[in-house]
């Protein structure tokens, strides 16, 4: 084998270690997951990301008048509120959850592409012949 | 042909310098924003305009999420300086943005940087022009959630003599004053129509017709303002009108300039080709990007898809090219493809990536 690599082959090589380490480092991890695991897993953190935003929205939405709220809850029926907070949480959650669905399906198939192409360029590399390579002549 | 070479160059050199250049914007960044929130609030006396160069520095080396979790940790801190109860209102609204909308689109978090200094300076159309034009409208959430933090941190300048009148450890008094300045109606309008200018300008540039590109540029500002002008009739809010005005014809400029340098069109190379493949027709409108390299070529070296399928035979867009590669005025694809062909295809698949 001879000690030289071609310039084009280094080049390359370089585009796709950075890819690698920058961009394409987060493509790569997503890909390690099947399509469904992965918008499943993303569901799921999102689901506890959307009770947080639920009780975030309801403070802020009280804070304008936080004792007239507090008295409102102490004097309301406990069913009627615990079903219109279950009705609200639902909705929100739902409507958050929709949205997440739809990003993690198209991060997931950016990533693939990304990843398909990445691949191409590995075996594309492979195939590529050294510049002074004269086994290869 | 002056301003495309221009661009260019800005190119290349972004292409040679792109990690310091990014650093670089990434510090002014962090120095508009850290200012925005020392100008609003500066409650704690720890935090020194040295301290916050010294803080853009360290975040703008780290990235733009530091950056961002900085600046929020700098506001609840500051807020909380003023009341604890305010640092927990803080907290609340700033977490609440981040689940609904910034976590959702971390690759626009410049926008949501950019949006409280912008309306600081009297400009804040920029931003969203500027997101219309290269970004998508996934930025919409960003850029209003930027719109967001800045009322928050107007609510801090204006809920002061409340607070101070009720005193700091009444939580309702400073829960109330601070909810009606910053989820006022005023920042609500204002949220929805940053979003709704960064969409327009978005949807205007992808528009089919001749100079969408230009039309859509000149649109932020006016839109904006138009916009502003309607929310202040529906929701009887009093908004400084000849100052958006002035913020739109600013972001106008800034738009057009961008459109200039970056997304220059050469309608007069307009192209309507057609091809088949064995399922389909396909017809297609080729309008060149100008560059500083294919703006004199002449029309016989455009590449003409009839032409490229009796050459490769029948393929398709597989075997011509794609319409935009076409049009940028390379020569046509022939068969033996050269060493310096291959490598520019390949650094173009690999820019790609």
């Amino acid at each position: 084998m001879s000690g030289k690599i071609s310039p084009l082959r280094l080049k390359e090589m370089i585009c796709l270690a950075e890819f690698e380490q920058g961009g394409g480092k987060r493509a790569i991890r997503i890909c390690q997951y099947g399509r469904s695991g992965y918008i499943a897993l993303r569901m799921i953190i999102s689901f506890f990301f959307a009770a947080a935003a639920a009780a975030l929205l309801v403070f802020l939405a009280a804070s304008r008048d936080l004792d007239g709220f507090l008295l409102m809850i102490q004097n309301a029926d406990p069913k009627r509120l615990l079903s219109a907070a279950a009705v609200f949480f639902v909705l929100a959650a739902a409507a958050y959850l929709t949205v997440t669905y739809m990003k993690a399906d198209a991060e997931y198939r950016k990533a693939e592409k990304q990843v398909r192409i990445y691949e191409e360029r590995i075996q594309m590399l492979l195939r590529f012949p050294d510049a002074e390579d004269p086994s290869r002549r | 042909m002056l301003t495309a070479a221009f661009g260019e160059k800005l190119k290349s050199i972004y292409a040679r310098w792109a990690a310091y250049i990014d650093a670089a914007a990434r510090f002014l960044a962090a120095l508009f924003f850290f200012f925005s929130v020392y100008r609003a609030t500066g409650f704690w006396g720890m935090i020194t305009p040295p301290v916050l160069i010294v803080a853009a520095v360290i975040t703008a080396c780290a990235g733009t999420v530091t950056v961002c979790v900085t600046g929020c940790a700098l506001i609840i801190a500051e807020a909380f300086f003023l009341s604890p109860f305010a640092g927990a209102f803080a907290a609340c609204e700033l977490l609440l943005l981040y689940i609904l909308f910034l976590r959702l689109v971390p690759e626009d978090l410049a926008a949501f940087l950019l949006m409280a200094p912008a309306f600081s300076v009297g400009a804040p159309a920029v931003v969203p022009t500027v997101c219309g034009l290269r970004r998508g409208c996934a930025s919409a959430f960003a850029a209003a959630s930027g719109t967001a933090v800045y009322y928050l941190l107007k609510a801090f300048d204006q809920a002061v003599p409340e607070i101070q009148e009720a005193g700091k450890n009444d939580y309702a008094a400073v829960l109330r004053a601070l909810s009606e300045h910053a989820l006022g109606q005023e920042a609500f309008a204002a949220c929805l129509i940053t979003a709704a200018a960064v969409c327009g300008v978005y949807i205007l540039r992808r528009c089919r017709f001749r100079y969408s590109f230009e039309i859509a540029a000149a649109a932020g500002g006016a839109i904006w303002f138009l916009l502003f002008a309607a929310a202040g009739r529906l929701f009887g809010v009093a908004f400084d009108l000849p100052r958006t005005a002035v913020g739109g014809a600013v972001s106008s400029v800034a738009g057009l300039l961008i459109q200039l340098l970056f997304l220059r069109i050469d309608y007069s190379r307009t192209r309507s080709l057609r091809f088949e493949d064995d399922d389909y027709y396909y017809y297609v409108k080729a309008v060149p990007k100008m560059t500083a390299f294919s703006g004199n070529l002449p029309q016989a070296e455009f590449p003409v898809f009839d032409e490229i399928n009796e050459e490769g035979g029948k393929g398709g867009l597989g075997s011509g090219g794609n319409a935009e590669g076409a049009g940028t005025g390379h020569t046509p694809v022939h068969p033996e493809i050269n060493q310096a062909e291959l490598e520019k295809r390949l650094e173009d698949s690999l820019r790609n990536l």
